[in-house]
């Protein structure tokens, strides 16, 4: 597998989304933690300002909308590559088992995400100092918990989002994809008021739709589960299985679409 | 089922391939033994082109079974005995020629000494610059790019689908060529083309299609001695059809 993770790094560097990566992240974490370390909170007459564990768990969401968009951006058109079109037939007939092709992008992915946490890391160093990255000053562990966390969600989502691309094609991929993120959001709020009303029985409506929005990636939760994560506290375990599980069914369903490149519904013969 | 097995490079066995309701390939029997060049001629929708997907497992068969390089499926192995131009494909665009080829030789049975020379003679031989990114090449360069890949690593087995798109005379008299020199070290070649004059000079067999099904399978020697040619050949085969 090897010499496919190469050939796909050299696609990403040479495709320039490590420049944008860094261009990106680097504008977004410099503005961001730049007007958090002048901000000053003056609440009930105390007056307090953000210390470095603050600042980071700030950048900490901040660097979310960096990611999310290169999960996104590498999921829709980067990803799919290889398997679109006619490229699609040589890329079948490469002597590589058809599985290693998703565990390279999750790996390639995992590449530019861990390069987007270097430049917040760097970003925080250029304003803070290095002397605020000591033990004592930031809480490492929980800082790369977090890290760990984001890129496994993302990865499932940038595995669906290529598999979206490669079934409906790049435009209809950003939308379906922006909307399933909202309307699992909706149904996530749905499912728990469901969930908390007591006269709710398993064998009902509700409780198979509870039942089986449980099984799905939990998404709506995400937000909170990263908080958890960023604070040190201990995420539901079964959330944790549900994003592993989730993460194997991606690279499944994107093993399935490419052993049959050809769609049987053409107009050629 | 009389010949010997180990002699046949790949076997249909009535393949049939369905594109929605409508059947693209019907109860294909084909097959190719060691050595030889088989052509496969049909007007343009005859199924030339899904008979070679079905061949390599890129569409899903309806019934029938493959037996390709003694497998009953493309697996990574075979691939690797295995060289494929299709009709249209462009190579990845942000690598250079020998990049390309680089590549895909890591992954094909030559030792890195060999593959490193083999590709120098390739690039040479299809004219290719070497260093110049794809996403530079014409129409032309990329064809003769595709073309390279499939004979790289010394395969058993050559698909080439209508290999002489976008060549120039000078290189499709090349081709022919090559095909030959690789014919006679045992390599079997599955060539399809609808320009027939070309199948004649390059092909020892011929397997004519016709919307979706196969019409004959002949030798191209007993064509010319029954019929005057290949193209008189498919005519009459297919001029009542």
């Amino acid at each position: 597998m090897w010499p496919l993770f190469i050939e796909n790094c050299r696609y990403i560097l040479r495709s320039r989304m490590i420049l944008l990566v860094l261009l990106f992240s680097t504008l977004v974490h410099y503005s961001g933690l730049k007007l958090v370390s002048h901000l000053t909170l003056y609440i009930q007459n105390s007056v307090t300002v953000l210390g470095p564990a603050e600042m980071l768990t700030v950048s900490l969401y901040l660097q979310l909308f960096t990611a999310l968009s290169i999960a996104a951006v590498y999921g829709i058109w980067m990803a799919p590559y290889a398997h679109k079109g006619e490229r699609s037939l040589l890329t079948h007939v490469l002597p590589v088992e058809k599985i290693k092709f998703p565990i390279c992008y999750s790996f390639c992915c995992g590449l530019i995400l861990m390069i987007n946490e270097l430049v917040l890391l760097a970003v925080f160093w250029s304003i803070k100092g290095a002397q605020t990255f000591s033990f004592s000053e930031l809480p490492w562990n929980n800082l790369i918990n977090a890290f760990a966390f984001q890129t496994l969600c993302l990865e499932v989502l940038m595995l669906f989002l290529a598999l979206g691309s490669l079934v409906l094609g790049h435009v209809a991929t950003v939308f379906l994809g922006a909307s399933s993120l909202f309307i699992m959001q909706i149904l996530g709020a749905m499912s728990s008021l469901v969930k908390n009303s007591p006269e709710t029985p398993f064998f009902s409506l509700k409780g198979l739709f509870v039942f089986l929005f449980e099984k799905l990636p939990p998404v709506g939760n995400f937000l909170f589960d990263f908080h958890r994560v960023v604070k040190g506290e201990n995420i539901l375990g079964s959330h944790l299985i549900l994003w592993c599980s989730w993460l194997v069914v991606a690279h499944l369903l994107f093993w399935v679409k490419i052993r049959y490149p050809s769609k049987n519904r053409s107009t050629e013969a | 089922m009389l010949d010997n097995l180990s002699d046949i490079v790949f076997r249909l066995t009535n393949v049939s391939v369905n594109y929605g309701f409508s059947k693209a390939i019907d109860s294909i029997s084909l097959d190719l033994n060691r050595g030889k060049i088989l052509g496969l001629i049909g007007a343009n929708g005859a199924g030339k082109t899904t008979t070679i997907k079905a061949l390599l497992g890129m569409l899903k068969i309806y019934k029938g079974e493959v037996l390709i390089l003694g497998e009953k499926k493309c697996s990574s192995r075979v691939c690797r005995k295995l060289g494929f131009a299709p009709e249209d494909a462009s190579p990845p665009e942000y690598l250079t020629a020998k990049e390309y080829l680089g590549f895909l030789s890591k992954y094909k049975k030559s030792n890195a000494i060999d593959s490193e020379q083999q590709i120098g003679e390739f690039l040479d031989w299809f004219e290719l610059d070497p260093n110049k990114s794809v996403s530079k090449y014409s129409k032309g360069m990329k064809r003769r790019l595709i073309l390279a890949q499939a004979f790289l690593g010394s395969p058993e087995l050559i698909i080439l689908d209508e290999p002489l798109n976008g060549l120039d005379p000078i290189m499709i008299k090349k081709l022919r060529q090559k095909l030959k020199e690789y014919q006679s070290q045992g390599t079997s070649i599955l060539y399809s083309s609808h320009i027939l004059s070309e199948v004649e000079s390059t092909c020892s067999d011929v397997a004519m299609m016709h919307r979706g099904a196969l019409l004959a399978k002949e030798s191209v020697e007993t064509l010319i001695q029954n019929f005057g040619g290949v193209e008189k050949a498919f005519a009459s085969r297919v001029g009542g059809k």
